[in-house]
């Protein structure tokens, strides 16, 4: 859902068309700049249509990846901590996070290419740019020092620069599906991406009924962490639940990507690097876009979900709310909304609600609910799909359209409209099996 | 990415979001203004739209280079104000647009009122310390890049760290710093990722790193084709490695009837350090025809003192300049401009006086050393001037006439 903002600032920023040479006359860093490798797009979290006994946890970043890069390729940033966060019991604070650390190795010193010849192999020597990683288990709360290392020195899955380079890129990204001790499956690597909206409509006041209807993230990748656990690995009961009322069954999932802090200055050249510093947080689709205004979003996304009643306000009062009866008249209910709460917050009584919950912006999932691998409704609940959005989140479920209802108020009796952006599904497909998102756009065809 | 700004920019949405540089050109960000501006007059008493002609406008300015679009920000930012005083976008927006026009104090002020609002919010704490250390208020730049660094690291703390060290003479903790921020950049933002990697290349050849500075503009040209600052600094580090041929093919990619005094004076140099004086001197009467317009988009006037010290000629105009944007301007490269016209105007004590405000941080930079070492030898301190010329020569980045004078100068303390 953060894929807009890089588009936008590009177009506007950009100096290139500059025709007349000159020295700034002072120095002007960047200020709108983004941060594209530790911005956070989205967060999938389902129970897995291929193998119904474990859960897929999956958090992209980089936005609007152009398939034809160049040589300057996209990669995952070697400073950031990237994380996945599971908290089982309700209670805001994470029992169980997934920590992604990068390293890049860059072969045949400073080549401007990113490979050499075909790549058939995730280790191919022709390939120049190589990111493996590190996966690591942390139990407990931050800083908890429960922690195992699952698996060092793994393979990402290479830009998919070409069918010249890469002949076969699908069998070459497959090998990047690393399978580890205890049932889990992990991959790292570039995806299509599996998001779909007309940005112009969602986002530029609103235009909900005008226009032809266009996908403004088609054609775009963007680079994947991916889990896939078994289910008991990741409850609170340690057992897989199969009743929806069982305490246990559901479980909340965010993701979050951290930067150390540095000192400014360095008297004596000593080491500079302080303590990680959270600058991306990302749970249920649109909240950190939509709901949170401009001038908290820095705070939000530093914050936890255990302090969250600093932000409720702009849940139980949404300005989008506002924005669809001033534009369009329509009725929304009035606040507090506590249907938008549910939705975004506590999880819906009776399917993602667990027992004594404390609010918070977690995508929440009931693990018993079985995956929908007949024929998955695209509205997800709103449609009668149990298994889809705002029940965790699969690929392919148009989460815009389910928010911007959910909005008009649909959830409250008497209220609400299905709305939509007027694009209603993805520009390429998804895979039926793990990591799911798609082949990435190759850079030429 | 996560500014205050996010949402309010993406109402400037241009809808296809386009990996073609050439498509986000001025004419659309000029079509979108004028589509604001009807907005605004349809809803004059709403900040909403002068908020977003506000970002428009400092686009606008960034891509064309035109302070007269600032004007138009400030215009726009000022109707948003008096529509809504206490929006706090809009206190938000002022800092940096009055930085923009340089009116760095005001800056100060604006964002430390904004920052009071939304404590939070890193947007604030940038404006601060780009407006500090303009003003030369480093210790107060520090803190204020800490307290950005401690909300939200990133391209935008690092970078500002990074230009912090190098002024407090730290060139390898700047040259980290802004290996982060080009990791933490991408191509998605070709402007950013160009522009981190043009400051990585200058600390990298302000060490004598030339090689390696070259791959970096050349990387930075590769994801921003025709980036100027990347030609030229690349011009630039040619230029001190002898190759003038080189050097003046780049420039010349960026010369047109438009282009800035800078790149006309610097083919100039370029000509004569090469033998060529007649086409030095065509060159060079277009710099004063440029600098007869008093446009200072074309001709700013702390690079016009240092163009008029540089040739000797003009002086007492160059120190009125220097004077002038010394009431606003208060960094090292203004107080070393100031030593240098003075020191070519013979005034060599208080050229020395300006010199010890401009190393005052502790920079290490081969130009301010260069004029330190002449004012020094021009006071008979031998020792000092022996040391000064040596380090400036040893960093290998000064241009051809600096060389040349630099090593006579040297010779003659010896």
């Amino acid at each position: 859902m953060k894929h807009h903002r890089a588009a936008v600032l590009t177009a506007l920023l950009v100096s290139i068309a500059v025709a007349t040479a000159r020295a700034s006359s002072h120095r002007e860093a960047p200020l709108i700049s983004q941060d594209p490798t530790a911005d956070n797009t989205d967060v999938y979290a389902f129970v897995s249509p291929a193998d119904p006994g474990k859960v897929t946890l999956i958090s992209n970043f980089i936005p609007l990846e152009a398939p034809s890069g160049g040589p300057n390729f996209f990669k995952f940033d070697d400073n950031v901590l990237y994380e996945i966060h599971v908290d089982n019991n309700g209670d805001a604070v994470e029992d169980i996070t997934f920590q992604f650390r990068f390293t890049t190795e860059v072969r045949n010193g400073s080549t401007f290419l990113y490979n050499v010849g075909p790549v058939t192999s995730l280790d191919s020597p022709n390939l120049i740019v190589v990111q493996r990683y590190t996966l690591t288990r942390v139990k407990g709360g931050r800083g908890s020092a429960n922690r195992e290392t699952l698996a060092t020195g793994l393979l990402t899955a290479p830009n998919n620069v070409g069918i010249n380079s890469m002949p076969s890129y699908p069998s070459l990204a497959a090998q990047a599906v690393q399978s580890l001790a205890g049932g889990i499956k992990v991959f790292a690597g570039q995806r299509e991406d599996g998001f779909y909206v007309d940005l112009s409509r969602v986002f530029d006041l609103l235009q909900v009924t005008r226009g032809t209807p266009r996908d403004g993230v088609a054609g775009f990748n963007v680079h994947t962490i991916a889990v896939e656990v078994p289910i008991e690995q990741l409850t609170r009961s340690g057992t897989r639940p199969t009743s929806l009322t069982d305490p246990a069954a559901v479980i909340g999932v965010w993701s979050t990507a951290s930067r150390p802090a540095v000192s400014v200055l360095r008297p004596g050249g000593r080491e500079s690097r302080g303590e990680f510093v959270q600058v991306s947080r990302l749970g249920n689709p649109l909240v950190n876009e939509v709901v949170i205004p401009r001038g908290m979003k820095d705070a939000f996304n530093a914050s936890e979900p255990k302090d969250d009643a600093q932000f409720a306000q702009f849940v139980t009062d949404p300005e989008v709310g506002r924005l669809l009866t001033a534009l369009f008249g329509l009725r929304v209910p009035p606040p507090p909304r506590n249907d938008l709460v549910q939705v975004f917050l506590t999880g819906i009584p009776g399917l993602t609600q667990p027992p004594g919950v404390k609010a918070a912006e977690e995508l929440r999932l009931n693990v018993a609910v079985p995956p929908n691998r007949g024929t998955p409704n695209r509205l997800g609940v709103l449609g009668g799909d149990l298994a889809g959005y705002p029940n965790g989140r699969r690929v392919g479920v148009d989460v815009v359209d389910i928010a911007l209802t959910a909005v008009s108020g649909i959830l409250v009796p008497g209220f609400g409209v299905m709305l939509g952006d007027g694009v209603d599904g993805n520009d390429a497909p998804y895979l039926d099996a793990f990591p799911y998102l798609g082949t990435p756009h190759p850079g030429n065809q | 990415m996560t500014t205050t700004l996010a949402l309010l920019v993406l109402a400037l949405s241009v809808p296809t979001p386009s990996p073609s540089l050439a498509s986000a050109s001025a004419d659309a960000l000029r079509e979108k203004i004028r589509t604001l501006e009807a907005r605004a007059q349809e809803a004059p008493a709403e900040a909403k739209a002068w908020k977003e002609l506000v970002v428009a406008w400092r686009g606008l300015a960034r891509l064309s280079g035109d302070p007269a679009c600032d004007d138009e920000a400030w215009k726009a930012l000022s109707a948003a104000l008096r529509a809504e005083p206490d929006d706090y976008e809009a206190l938000a927006l002022k800092g940096w647009v009055q930085a923009a026009r340089h009116d760095f104090e005001g800056a100060v002020v604006s964002a430390r009122a904004a920052m009071a609002l939304r404590p939070g919010d890193a947007w604030n704490h940038g404006v601060l310390a780009d407006a500090l250390t303009e003003l030369g208020r480093y210790d107060e730049a520090v803190a204020a890049v800490e307290r950005m660094m401690r909300l939200r690291p990133g391209v935008g703390a690092y970078s500002r760290a990074a230009h912090l060290r190098a002024v407090h003479g730290d060139r390898e903790g700047a040259i980290e710093l802004m290996q982060m921020a080009v990791e933490a950049s991408g191509p998605s933002d070709p402007e950013g990722l160009a522009w981190c990697r043009v400051m990585l290349g200058l600390e990298l050849q302000g060490r004598g790193d030339h090689a390696a500075a070259r791959e970096q503009y050349s990387r930075a040209l590769e994801v921003a084709p025709g980036y100027h600052l990347a030609l030229f600094h690349l011009a630039e580090s040619q230029a001190a490695t002898g190759e003038l041929a080189a050097a003046i093919e780049t420039l010349e990619r960026l010369d047109s009837p438009q282009a800035s005094a800078s790149v006309a004076a610097a083919l100039g140099d370029l000509h004569a350090a090469a033998g060529r004086p007649e086409v030095a001197a065509r060159f060079y009467r277009r710099v004063d025809a440029v600098a007869a317009l008093r446009d200072p988009s074309r001709a700013e006037p702390r690079w016009l003192a240092r163009f008029y010290a540089d040739q000797g000629r003009n002086l007492d105009e160059a120190t009125l300049l220097v004077r002038a944007e010394l009431k606003t301007h208060q960094d090292v490269e203004t107080w070393d401009g100031l030593a240098w016209v003075l020191y070519r105007a013979g005034r060599y004590d208080e050229a020395r006086a300006a010199s010890d405000h401009a190393l005052a941080p502790g920079i290490v930079d081969a130009r301010l050393l260069y004029h330190r070492g002449l004012i020094e030898a021009a006071l008979a301190q031998r020792g000092p001037a022996r040391a000064s010329l040596e380090k400036a020569l040893a960093l290998r980045s000064l241009w051809p006439q600096e060389r040349t004078r630099a090593e006579a100068a040297l010779e003659a303390v010896r």
